[in-house]
C-alpha cells in the first residue's frame, strides 16, 4: 500500500530528524465532530524532595547511633542490628544510591563544572561520615555505609591474608580515588558508580557483568572480611585519613589491655595492631626514615609525570575523544549506517574539526589531571612507604585507627570489664 | 534444643538453602544464555516472513502465522522479564538463609581457640611491607608507562580531511558522437543491449561557468582542447515551441496535456510488440523523460554521482552522457533522500536551445543540446526528508525553480543562459515535492505552485505573488492542475480544491473522496482526473467536483496522468497504462502492460510515447 | 625518667594529632563551604529532551533496569490521528488494520481505536512499553512528532550517573530540576531560535 515508507528501519542515520527541531504539524490536529476528548497523559511524579531530607536524617541518626554503639554502649550486637538496618534501607530500600562514596564524584563535579549544581543531599552524604570519622572514627563503615553491611554480614569464615598482599592492595584505593576524581573531573564517567559490585544486587536488576563482579564480591567476602573496604573502597580512604587523626576511636577494652591475645585473631579485616614487645626489633632505623622522606617529592614528580604522559591512553574512555579518535583512524566507518555514534556526529553538523579541537581539550586536561593523579599517588606511596621505616612503640592491642571499621567485633572477645563471660566462651575464632 | 543439635539444623540447612540458590543461579544463566542467542523481540524468522508477506499480499496462511509468531516472541519477552524477576527474588532468599545458617553454624561450631604466639618479628613484617609497597607501586606505574608509550596520539597529528571537498573543479568528460553517426538508422533493440557507435572522449578546459566559444567538428577531435560553439538559436521560445514538444515534467506548462498525434494504444514490454527499443539507464531515478525533437533527456544518480543522459529518439542509442560534478556545495550536512525518491527524482526541462537538470543535492546544471556544460551551480543543499522533488519548468528566458524545504520554501527564477538570478520570493509555505505549472489566464501566465497549507500564483517575470489560498495540508506531492481558467489542486488525507485564480482566489468546490498521492490531477473538456496511491482512478466533473465515474486497479498510481491524442493515460506502478477516452462515462480502450515497475510520468512524441521504468527507458510506438 | 620521655612523647603525639585533626576538620569545613555555594536545594532527576533525542533504540538497552524506565508519551494535542500512522504500522503495511504483521511496535504496547472517520486515536500501554523508540522514530519521520519517549519517574531508580545517559548519541538526556521532572511535547515546546 502505501510504498512511500518503505524500509524506514533501514535509514538508522539521525538526518531525517533534523525536521524534530522546528515542531512542525504536518498533519494538523483534526476538529472532531464527535464529543471527541483526548486522554491525560500520566507523568508520574519522582520521590518527594522531602524525603530526600528523611535521608540525610537517618543518615545522621544512623551514625550517631553507630557512634554510641560504639564508644559507649560497646555493643557488637548493637552494631550488627543497625548495619542489617542500614542494608535494608540504604541498601535494598534506596537501591544503594546516592552513597557516600560515589558522592566524592559529584563534589569534584560541582568544583570544576559551574553549571553543575550539586544537590545538598549529595553534599551532606559527603560530609557527614567525614565530620563523623573526624570524631569517633570510621563509624560510617561500620554501620552506615550499605555496601560494608552487606559485606560485613556476608562474613561466614574468615581467614587472614599475609602482611605484604594486604599492604600491596591497600594502595588501590588510593588509584581508584585518583581516578574517580580525575574521571569526574574531566565530565567523563562516574567510575565509583559504574563499578559498584553491589548495587546491582541492591537494585536487583543489573547487567550480568555487574552481577557476576557482585556475586564475586560476595563470595570472596564470605572468606575475606570486607575486600571492597579494604582493597577498593575510596571513600575510606578519606576516612582513613580523618579516622586517623580521631579524637575518639573504637577501643578493643574499655580500660586497660590485660594482654591476654583473646582478640589476636577477631578481626576478620586484620585491623589489630599488636603490641611491640620483640627488643631486637625495638632498633630503630632513623636513616632509612629520613632518605625516605626526602625521597617524597621525587615520588611525586616522578608519579606525576608518568601518569600524565599516559593521558592519551586513560582519555580514550571519554566519550568525545575516543569518538574523535575513531573517526581519524577508522574514516570508512563514516558509511557504516549502523554506527549510531559516528552517524548521529554526522547528522549533527558539527565538523570534524570542532570535534578535533574538543577532543584535544579533553585531552590536555587529562594532561594536567594526570600530573595531579600522579603527584597523588607518588605522594601517597611515599607516605605509606615511610610510615613503614618506623614503627611506634606499643604495648596494648589496638585498632589501627585508620583501617578499622568500627564493626565491634573485637570488643566481644576482649574480658576485660565483662561480667558474664560464657559468652566470651562460646565465641568463635 | 542443644547446641550439637542446633549446629546439625544450622549445617543441613545451609546445604539445602545453598543447594537450592546453586540451582537458580544455574537456571537464570542458562535464561540469560538462552536470550542472549536469541532476542525475542529482534526475531530474523519474524522479519523475513513479514517481507514475504510484503511480496505477496494475499496470502491469509502467513498472516496468521506471523500473528502467531509475533504473539508468542512478546510473549516470550515478558515471561522472561518475570522469570529473571522472581529468579532473583528467590536468589536473594536463598543466599540469605544460607548466609545465616552457615554464621550460626560456625558461631556454635567451637570455643575460643588457644591464642598462637606467632610472634612476627617486627622488622621483617615492616620489610615485607615495604617490599611488598614497593612493588605495587612499581607495577602501577610500571602498566601506566605502558600506556604512556603504546598509545599514539592521533589527534595531534595532523589528519587527512577524508570528506570530498573539491576545491578544483573537475572536467566534464563529454563523448562526442560524429554528426553522421547519429543519423544511422538502427534497428529494434534487443533485451538489455545497445549497438555500440564509435565514440571519442575528449576532455574540455577547466573553466568556470562561462559559455565556451569555437566550433567542435569531427576533425578536431584529439587535438588540443576543444571548444565547443554557440550554436543556440537567438530567437526566443514560443508557446507553440513548447507545445510540439514535450519539455517539462507532464508536458508543456507542466499541465499534463501532450499534443502530440497518433499515440499508440497496445503494447507488450515482455515480448517487445510494439516497443521501437528498450535501453537500460545506468544510473537510477524517478525523473520522468523529456522530449525535444528527436532527443530524449533523463538523468540518473547515486550517492556518489550524477549524469544526464540524451538518447536518440528513433534507435535509443545513447547520445551523450553529462556527469554533473564539481560545482561547490555549501558545507552542511550530507542529505540522504529515502529509497522511494533518491538523488534524481527532478525532471529536468528544456527550451530546445539548453537543458536543465537539478538533483537532490541541490546541484543545477545547465548544457547544450550536444552534452556541453554552460553553466553549473548549487542551490543549497535541500532540507528535505525524502529528497528534493520538484521538478524544474522554464518560460523564454526564466528557469523557474520550486525550493520548498523543512527551513523555508522559496521560488526563484535563474536566467537560462547564465544562471543568474533573476528574482526570488519567499514563500511561507513547508516543504513540498510538488512542481510549477504555468497557467495561461488568456493576457497573462501565472506560475502556480502547489504546497502545504496553500496553493500560490506568481507573475513569471517579476516574482510578485499574485494570491494564495490556504486549501491543503500534510505532505504535498501531487502539482496543480490546470483547465480553461480553472486551477485544481490536490493532497491526500487534505483535499481536492478547484480554484478560480484572482485577487482574492476562491474555491469553487472543494472533494475529498478520492484523493492523490503523489499523481498530480489533469483537466481537459471539463472532465478532471485523479489517479490514487491505492489504485482508484476517479472522473470527477470539473465544474462541480461531481464523481462522475470511478476504476480499480490493482495497484497504485504515482506517475501522473496525461492527456494524450484525445485518451487518457494512466500508468500504474506495475507498469500497467490504463487508457481512457476523455468522457463522461468510463472507457477503458485498452491496459497494455510494459513488464516494469514504474513510477515516472509518460512523455509523449508523434507516434511514440517514452516509458521510464525502474531500470529501462522504453520506446512504444513502430 | 623514661615515664617522663614517654609522657612527653604522647604529648606531643597528641598535639600533633589533634592539630591534625582540627585542619583536617578546618579542610573539610572549606571545601563543605566551597561547594555549598554552588549547590542548590531541590533534587535532580533525569529526563530526556525529545526534541534532540535521535530514536537510536538505546534506551531500552542501556538502562539499569529491565524493562527499562523509558517509556513512550504521547502528546495528544500534537497527534494527527492519522489512519496512516508512521509510529503505528510498519513501513510498506499492505492493510490498515492491527495485526500482527503490520505493527512496528515489537510489544504491541500501542493501541489503535476508531475515534471517527477517518481518524484514529493510539495510546501507549506502559506496562508494555520497552522504551526502544521504534514508534517514535515513525511518527518523528513521517508524522507529526507526538510520541516522543520520557523517563517514567516511578520507575526510574535516579542513579548518580545515568547509564543511558552516558551513551545517548546526541547527549539528549540531562539533569533536570525535581520539580520540573518531564519535558513532555504539547507543553513543552523548543524556543524557536
Amino acid at each position: 500500500m502505501n510504498t512511500r515508507i518503505i524500509k524506514i528501519l533501514a535509514i538508522f542515520s539521525g538526518l531525517l530528524l533534523s525536521v524534530i527541531t522546528f515542531a512542525q504539524q504536518r498533519f494538523p490536529r483534526p476538529d472532531f465532530e464527535t464529543d471527541y476528548e483526548a486522554p491525560t497523559i500520566l507523568a508520574p511524579e519522582p520521590r518527594q524532595g522531602i524525603l530526600e531530607y528523611l535521608d540525610v536524617f537517618i543518615l545522621f541518626i544512623v551514625l550517631s547511633l553507630t557512634t554510641w554503639l560504639i564508644l559507649k554502649k560497646r555493643s557488637r550486637k548493637g552494631v550488627l542490628y543497625v548495619s542489617i538496618f542500614t542494608l535494608i534501607y540504604f541498601g535494598f530500600y534506596r537501591n544503594g544510591c546516592i552513597c557516600s562514596i560515589g558522592a566524592i564524584q559529584n563534589v569534584t563535579l560541582s568544583l570544576v563544572d559551574p553549571t553543575y549544581a550539586i544537590s545538598l543531599t549529595a553534599l551532606a552524604f559527603f560530609m557527614l561520615p567525614l565530620l563523623f570519622a573526624l570524631f569517633a572514627g570510621r563509624v560510617f563503615c561500620g554501620g552506615a555505609c550499605p555496601l560494608g553491611a552487606i559485606q560485613d554480614l556476608i562474613i561466614i569464615k574468615p581467614i587472614e591474608l599475609p602482611i605484604g598482599i594486604r599492604r600491596a592492595l591497600g594502595l588501590l584505593p588510593y588509584l581508584y580515588l585518583g581516578l574517580a576524581v580525575l574521571y569526574a573531573a574531566t565530565k567523563t564517567d562516574f567510575i565509583i558508580c559504574r563499578y559498584d559490585p553491589f548495587v546491582g544486587i541492591f537494585r536487583m536488576d543489573a547487567s550480568f557483568n555487574m552481577l557476576v563482579l557482585g556475586g564475586s564480591f560476595l563470595i570472596i567476602g564470605m572468606f575475606v572480611g570486607r575486600p571492597y573496604c579494604r582493597f577498593l573502597c575510596p571513600y575510606g580512604v578519606l576516612l582513613s585519613w580523618m579516622s586517623g587523626v580521631s579524637k575518639k576511636h573504637l577501643t578493643i577494652t574499655p580500660s586497660a589491655c590485660i594482654d591476654c591475645k583473646l582478640c589476636e585473631r577477631s578481626c576478620p579485616m586484620d585491623a589489630i595492631n599488636k603490641p611491640v614487645t620483640d627488643p631486637v626489633s625495638k632498633k630503630r632505623d632513623v636513616n632509612r626514615f629520613v632518605l625516605s622522606t626526602m625521597l617524597i617529592p621525587l615520588w611525586i614528580l616522578v608519579g606525576g609525570f608518568i601518569v600524565s604522559k599516559s593521558n592519551i591512553y586513560l582519555s580514550r574512555a571519554n566519550r568525545t575523544v575516543n569518538l574523535a579518535e575513531l573517526l581519524i583512524t577508522h574514516p570508512e566507518l563514516k558509511s557504516d549506517p549502523d554506527h549510531i555514534d559516528i552517524q548521529t556526529f554526522l547528522a549533527s553538523g558539527k565538523t570534524m574539526d570542532t570535534l578535533v579541537e574538543e577532543a584535544s581539550v579533553i585531552r590536555n586536561q587529562f594532561y594536567f589531571g594526570g600530573w595531579i593523579l600522579g603527584g597523588f599517588l607518588g605522594l601517597a606511596f611515599g607516605i605509606i612507604f615511610t610510615r613503614k621505616t618506623i614503627y611506634r612503640d606499643r604495648t596494648d592491642y589496638e585498632p589501627d585507627k585508620g583501617n578499622c571499621v568500627s564493626c565491634g567485633r573485637c570488643m566481644d572477645f576482649c574480658p576485660v570489664g565483662k561480667e558474664d563471660l560464657t559468652t566470651l566462651m562460646n565465641l568463635k575464632n | 534444643m542443644s547446641d550439637r543439635e542446633k549446629q546439625i539444623l544450622a549445617l543441613r540447612t545451609a546445604y539445602i538453602s545453598g543447594i537450592f540458590s546453586l540451582i537458580i543461579c544455574l537456571v537464570m544463566l542458562l535464561n540469560y544464555w538462552q536470550l542472549k542467542t536469541v532476542d525475542p523481540l529482534e526475531s530474523e524468522v519474524l522479519k523475513t516472513m513479514v517481507e514475504r508477506l510484503q511480496e505477496d499480499t494475499s496470502n491469509d496462511a502467513l498472516k496468521t502465522e506471523i500473528r502467531n509468531l509475533d504473539l508468542m516472541a512478546r510473549n516470550a519477552y515478558f515471561t522472561n522479564q518475570w522469570q529473571i524477576r522472581t529468579g532473583a527474588y528467590l536468589l536473594i532468599g536463598g543466599i540469605i538463609i544460607t548466609v545465616i545458617a552457615l554464621r550460626i553454624y560456625y558461631s556454635l561450631k567451637i570455643k575460643i581457640a588457644e591464642p598462637e604466639s606467632s610472634e612476627t618479628k617486627l622488622d621483617i613484617e615492616l620489610l615485607v611491607s615495604r617490599r611488598w609497597i614497593l612493588y605495587t607501586i612499581s607495577i602501577i606505574f610500571g602498566l601506566a608507562l605502558i600506556a604512556a608509550f603504546l598509545s599514539i596520539d592521533h589527534l595531534s597529528a595532523t589528519y587527512a580531511i577524508t570528506e570530498t571537498t573539491n576545491k578544483k573543479e573537475e572536467i566534464p568528460v563529454r563523448q562526442i558522437i560524429p554528426k553522421d553517426a547519429v543519423e544511422k538508422a538502427v534497428t529494434e533493440v534487443e533485451e538489455g543491449k545497445t549497438e555500440e557507435i564509435p565514440t571519442v572522449t575528449v576532455e574540455a578546459q577547466a573553466e568556470a561557468s562561462e559559455e565556451i566559444q569555437g566550433s567542435a567538428t569531427e576533425n578536431d577531435v584529439g587535438k588540443e582542447p576543444v571548444e565547443t560553439s554557440k550554436t543556440a538559436p537567438t530567437k526566443e521560445i514560443t508557446a507553440a515551441d513548447l507545445l510540439n514538444n514535450y519539455p517539462s515534467f507532464r508536458g508543456p506548462f507542466g499541465l499534463g496535456i501532450a499534443h502530440q498525434k497518433n499515440i499508440p494504444t497496445s503494447w507488450d514490454g515482455a515480448s517487445g510488440e510494439n516497443v521501437k527499443w528498450k535501453v537500460k539507464i545506468p544510473l537510477p531515478g524517478f525523473n520522468s523523460p523529456v522530449i525535444w525533437g528527436n532527443q530524449v533527456f533523463v538523468t540518473g544518480a547515486d550517492n556518489a554521482n550524477q549524469s544526464i543522459y540524451c538518447y536518440d529518439l528513433s534507435s535509443g542509442n545513447l547520445l551523450w552522457e553529462h556527469k554533473v560534478t564539481g560545482i561547490q556545495r555549501p558545507a552542511g550536512k550530507p542529505i540522504k533522500p529515502t529509497e522511494d525518491t533518491g538523488y534524481a527524482a527532478p525532471t529536468v526541462t528544456t527550451d530546445g536551445k539548453y537543458v536543465y537538470a537539478i538533483f537532490a543535492t541541490g546541484d543545477l546544471s545547465c548544457v547544450d543540446l550536444q552534452g556541453n556544460r554552460i553553466w553549473a551551480k548549487n542551490m543549497g543543499i535541500p532540507d528535505n526528508h525524502y529528497g528534493h522533488s520538484s521538478s524544474l519548468l522554464l518560460w523564454k528566458n526564466l528557469l523557474f525553480i520550486q525550493f520548498d524545504t523543512n527551513a523555508g520554501g522559496k521560488v526563484l527564477a535563474l536566467d537560462t543562459s547564465s544562471g543568474n538570478q533573476v528574482w526570488e520570493t519567499t514563500r511561507t509555505s513547508k516543504v513540498s515535492w510538488a512542481s510549477p505549472i504555468l497557467a495561461n489566464l488568456g493576457d497573462h501566465y501565472e506560475l502556480v505552485l502547489s504546497s502545504s497549507p496553500e496553493v500560490a500564483s506568481y507573475d513569471p517575470q517579476t516574482g510578485k505573488e499574485l494570491w494564495k489560498l490556504n486549501c491543503l495540508s500534510g505532505e504535498v506531492g501531487p502539482s496543480p492542475g490546470f483547465d480553461n481558467g480553472v486551477v485544481y489542486a490536490a493532497n491526500e488525507y487534505a483535499n481536492l480544491v478547484a480554484i478560480k485564480p484572482g485577487n482574492p482566489a476562491t474555491a469553487i468546490w472543494e472533494t475529498n473522496e478520492y484523493l492523490p498521492e503523489v499523481a498530480s490531477p489533469v483537466a481537459m473538456d471539463g472532465l478532471l482526473f485523479i489517479a490514487t496511491s491505492y489504485g482508484v482512478v476517479a472522473c470527477y466533473d470539473a465544474s462541480n467536483g461531481e464523481i462522475l465515474w470511478e476504476y480499480e486497479a490493482e495497484q497504485g498510481f504515482y506517475a501522473s496522468p496525461v492527456i494524450a491524442d484525445g485518451k487518457a493515460y494512466l500508468l500504474d506502478m506495475d507498469g500497467i497504462m490504463h487508457i481512457f477516452a476523455i468522457d463522461k462515462t468510463m472507457k477503458l480502450i485498452g491496459t497494455p502492460e510494459l513488464g516494469e515497475h514504474t513510477v515516472g510520468t509518460p512523455a509523449f512524441a508523434p507516434g511514440r510515447i517514452l516509458l521510464r521504468g525502474y531500470d529501462h527507458l522504453f520506446c512504444i510506438g513502430n | 625518667m623514661k615515664e617522663k620521655k614517654e609522657n612527653k612523647k604522647q604529648s606531643r603525639r597528641d598535639f600533633i594529632q589533634s592539630s591534625a585533626r582540627y585542619t583536617m576538620a578546618i579542610g573539610i569545613g572549606a571545601l563543605g563551604g566551597l561547594v555549598y555555594s554552588k549547590s542548590k536545594a531541590g533534587e535532580y532527576v533525569w529526563q530526556i529532551d525529545p526534541f534532540v533525542c535521535t530514536q537510536c533504540g538505546r534506551c531500552a538497552d542501556e538502562c539499569v533496569l529491565a524493562p527499562s524506565a523509558v517509556k513512550c508519551f504521547h502528546a495528544f494535542d500534537l497527534c494527527g490521528y492519522c489512519d496512516l500512522c508512521g509510529g503505528y504500522f510498519k513501513p510498506g503495511v499492505m492493510d490498515l488494520n492491527t495485526g500482527g504483521e503490520n505493527q512496528l511496535c515489537p510489544t504491541s504496547a500501542i493501541k489503535r481505536s476508531f475515534v471517527e472517520d477517518p481518524f484514529f486515536q493510539y495510546t501507549i500501554d506502559e506496562e508494555l512499553c520497552i522504551g526502544c523508540g521504534k514508534c517514535v522514530k515513525g511518527c518523528s519521520s513521517f508524522g507529526n512528532g507526538s510520541l516522543h519517549l520520557q523517563i517514567n519517574h516511578e520507575l526510574c531508580v535516579n542513579c548518580n550517573q545515568c547509564a543511558i545517559a552516558q551513551m545517548c548519541p546526541s547527549d539528549a538526556i540531562t539533569r533536570v530540576a525535581a520539580d520540573a521532572p518531564y519535558k513532555i511535547k504539547g507543553d513543552f515546546t523548543k524556543p524557536t531560535s
